[in-house]
């Protein structure tokens, strides 16, 4: 095993079948997480298949021949912890986060998972009603409607363009076999990362690592992504309707991969606009009033809120501003004053205080970040996935070296209109609305 | 995200090993306690493992003191404004200062109190504390900035009129409650309410009821205990202002007969449910068994045993679970899911079904000791934070347990029995009277 000592008692290793191990020693509290990721996401999916990296993410609590489903959740819960998973983009992970004298029991689970799940067929048909009823939940949200007809349209290549929990059609098609098949070509430590943080002696908890996964066997390498979508060229729109009485707008914007050397830049210009993003895995960060969309748009009364979503991801994603709107305004003149002040950061920049502004926000999130022994999992695991781990640690150092000249760059490269997916949500209610 | 949990396994450890608690706990010996003389009362926690600072707490006044039903949502409305403008700050300075330290602040208001909670760097606390202490004390709701909040309150309202789990807990809560009880009512009010509140009542609501009395402040984090004191007193501590004793009746009458009402919501694809009746208020003594009891029907693991049953062994839900939303009042106990619409009777009649198991049979040792020991065993967890440890501070002064629950909670949950359990579930589960809420689309629109 290759262990390089990275200070700030830190360490990274990668185990001779390929797993890379990334942990912290962070003895604040007496509780320690482990996050197992495994690259593969949506990414990895095509028509047809959709949603089945999800799918196999459910199946994985169904349990092994060592550990029954009635195990897995029932033995975390009882020795104190939490845990779950989520599938993302380019990712699928699992975490358990437990009183730190008990996190072998996550070590043990998680190791033989990555190579021993069932998969039975009985299973996997009450799971695909399970998926369904998922699914259902989302498609009860306007947001989430909008959203998967944006990515559809901004994406016309790669599969970033459906929804992680994929279509309907697919789901009601996709077979045990398929699903075994796509575990067994993704699941093996030679394609995960094991991030684990909190009250352990590094080099004991490496011990430990290297005693239950070492015996592992890598399988062959995974199919690489090779779909790279081609640069837009012209302005896209979506119109969605539904039920309901409020109109939602947003607009979606092509933009570069994490490792990038804008998206720092893009990072400062979405504080400006809509305050700095938190950097919890839950959610959180600040609010976002005093940004210039707030002002321009909900101070103004044209929305109730505004938001903007810029993802960290392995191929260039979007970078998405959205906005409720309020009652008695169109939807055109929310997206007027949108791309007004879009003009206005090309046209007269922004300022060194507002950059600070923006510095001193993330530094505050990056020590709230570090109260939590799963966050750190987590944005340590997360950073080897789409980058290595210097991608969280530099995050704030990164940001401080953007300048105002780097932020009105990137805002006139890439938020054009010709790089832009509109997509409306046009409730059909809101004409017999009584405050309109 | 996914994943189903049963509880058939034997436990492996035993009570012994999960019972000791960390030296970290808050307790009455390293929780620094400070009385104003105006009645004001602040619990200060030091922690110098995190650069951060929480500020947690309440003061009393809530929709309880609202005038009329038809004023509904007027305690809500006047905590949303209190940052609209103030004898020293505008709207954008409070945020811009505020903000600018990458800090946060947020007052909300509940049927009984209004509370706060704020968090950024330690060296910004006395910048929350001006910014908490004006907008309490000094707002000045400036006309045009209230009607800023109202638009806003309004289209947030719309966007409720069509969200199935919103409306699917008004129908509830309308059942469950007569319309006499507080809590037939919403703290968000309605539509008619929110444009019928005026800005006098808004101005007379926090002259009336914003008073230091009683109030709460918690601050946990990178300061220490006598600096946070001389920082509130030098903010709070010449705040003189009475308000109104409160007399409200919040008995609530039991459930007789099967109540049921959907709220026909087309467009959606997924119903939202919610089966249960009146519950009780924390200040019960039995609390911790009520919620043991609940942690077996519908939490624990992956929701308990109506997770095993209903997603994992039937697939027919993505969440289902259980919960007593009381505080200090008796609020509902309710099982909450998300059901096709064609689904529904056959969820209930499962629900039902497992109401009487847990009335009719004691819970076997092998389930109880699971739960007892994720009670005790996961305190840990949820003290990593000082936004964790401060919100358990104020739970044990909000709910009087004395600030030396945590030590005595191993204890205290060790000496549940099955029986206590049982009874708990005979007082609250009642599988033939109560209230059934369904909101969405009708059985038959089912996709």
């Amino acid at each position: 095993m290759r262990v390089a000592r990275l200070g700030d008692g830190m360490v990274r290793a990668t185990l001779p079948n390929g797993l890379r191990v990334i942990a912290k020693e962070m003895h604040v509290a007496p509780v320690a997480a482990l996050c197992v990721w495994y690259r593969v996401g949506s990414r990895n999916e095509h028509g047809g298949i959709t949603g089945i990296s999800h799918w196999v993410e459910h199946m994985m609590f169904k349990g092994t021949r060592k550990y029954s489903e009635s195990d897995l959740d029932r033995l975390i819960s009882r020795n104190g912890g939490v845990n779950n998973a989520f599938t993302w983009l380019d990712f699928t992970a699992y975490y358990e986060t437990l009183p730190a004298d008990k996190i072998a029991l996550a070590l043990d689970l998680e190791a033989d998972r990555m190579v021993n799940a069932c998969f039975d067929s009985r299973e996997v048909a009450r799971e695909r009603d399970v998926i369904l009823s998922e699914r259902q939940m989302y498609e009860n949200s306007p947001g989430f409607r909008l959203s998967e007809e944006i990515q559809a349209a901004a994406f016309k290549v790669h599969p970033y363009g459906h929804e992680v929990i994929g279509y309907a059609c697919d789901l009601q098609a996709i077979t045990r076999d398929d699903l075994y098949a796509y575990y067994r070509r993704y699941y093996a430590p030679n394609n995960a990362v094991l991030a684990i943080a909190g009250d352990f002696d590094a080099r004991d908890i490496l011990a430990q690592i290297e005693r239950r996964y070492g015996r592992l066997k890598p399988a062959p390498q995974a199919p690489p992504v090779i779909a790279v979508e081609p640069p837009q060229k012209g302005e896209r729109r979506v119109v969605v309707r539904g039920e309901g009485d409020t109109d939602y707008l947003a607009l979606a914007f092509h933009a570069p991969e994490a490792t990038h050397e804008d998206y720092m830049a893009l990072v400062a210009l979405d504080s400006v606009l809509c305050g700095a993003s938190g950097l919890s895995f839950f959610g959180g960060g600040s609010s976002n009033r005093s940004s210039r969309l707030s002002k321009a748009l909900v101070d103004a009364g044209y929305a109730a809120d505004v938001g903007g979503g810029l993802v960290p991801t392995i191929d260039p994603f979007l970078y998405t501003l959205q906005a409720t709107v309020m009652a008695g305004r169109e939807v055109a003149e929310v997206e007027a004053q949108l791309w007004a002040e879009l003009d206005r950061v090309k046209r007269d920049g922004v300022t060194r205080a507002e950059l600070d502004k923006a510095i001193k926000q993330t530094r505050a999130q990056v020590a709230f970040s570090a109260e939590t022994v799963t966050n750190q999992a987590f944005w340590l695991g997360f950073s080897e996935v789409i980058a290595d781990y210097t991608w969280f640690t530099t995050f704030l150092d990164r940001l401080m070296r953007v300048s105002p000249e780097d932020v009105v760059r990137v805002a006139n490269q890439y938020l054009t209109r010709d790089n832009v997916t509109v997509g409306c949500y046009l409730a059909q209610g809101k004409a017999n609305r009584s405050d309109a | 995200m996914p994943k189903n949990v049963t509880h058939r396994s034997r436990p492996r450890n035993r009570r012994t090993a999960s019972r000791a608690c960390p030296p970290s706990l808050p307790h009455s010996g390293n929780i620094a306690c400070f009385s104003l003389p105006n009645g004001i009362n602040l619990y200060a926690y030091e922690n110098f493992t995190s650069p951060s600072v929480v500020i947690n707490g309440y003061l009393n006044a809530g929709a309880l003191d609202e005038p009329a039903a038809t004023k509904a949502g007027l305690a809500g409305f006047v905590a949303d404004c209190l940052t609209r403008g103030t004898q020293h700050h505008t709207y954008a300075q409070i945020y811009e200062q505020i903000e600018a330290v990458g800090a946060s602040l947020n007052i909300y208001s509940g049927m009984f109190t209004t509370g706060f909670f704020a968090k950024g760097l330690a060296e910004d606390l006395p910048l929350m504390l001006d910014l908490l202490s004006d907008v309490i004390r000094h707002p000045t709701f400036p006309e045009a900035e209230v009607e800023k909040e109202r638009a806003e309150w309004l289209t947030d309202l719309h966007e409720r009129a069509h969200s199935t789990r919103a409306m699917c807990g008004l129908a509830f809560n309308e059942m469950c409650y007569p319309e006499s009880h507080p809590y037939h009512y919403s703290t968000d009010g309605y539509l008619e309410t929110a444009q019928a509140i005026t800005l006098d009542d808004v101005r007379r609501f926090h002259a009336t009821f914003y008073a230091p009395a009683d109030m709460v402040i918690v601050i946990v984090g990178a300061v220490k205990a006598e600096q946070a004191r001389d920082l509130v007193e030098a903010r709070f501590g010449d705040w003189v202002a009475a308000r109104p004793a409160r007399n409200v009746s919040l008995d609530a009458p039991p459930i007789n007969s099967r109540r049921c009402r959907h709220v026909h919501i087309p467009g959606k694809s997924q119903t939202a449910l919610l089966l249960g009746g009146p519950g009780p208020s924390q200040l019960d003594p039995q609390w911790l068994t009520y919620a043991m009891m609940n942690s077996i029907f519908g939490q624990f693991g992956m929701y308990g045993r109506l997770g095993e049953r209903v997603r994992q062994n039937e697939g027919l839900v993505y969440y289902i679970g259980s919960r007593f939303e009381g505080g200090l009042g008796p609020g509902p106990w309710n099982v909450y899911a998300g059901v096709n619409p064609d689904a529904v009777d056959r969820v209930v009649e499962i629900v039902r079904a497992e109401m009487r198991r847990m009335r009719e049979r004691k819970v076997k040792p092998a389930e109880l000791d699971d739960n007892k020991a994720y009670f005790v065993g996961s305190l840990p967890l949820q003290m990593e934070t000082n936004e964790g440890i401060a919100g358990q501070i104020l739970n044990m002064v909000r709910f009087r347990r004395g600030l030396d629950w945590l030590l005595e909670y191993p204890d205290r949950v060790y000496a549940i029995t099955a029986a206590d359990v049982q009874a708990a579930a005979q007082r609250w589960l009642d599988p033939d009277h109560y209230v059934l809420a369904t909101a969405g689309p009708s059985a038959g629109d089912g996709k």
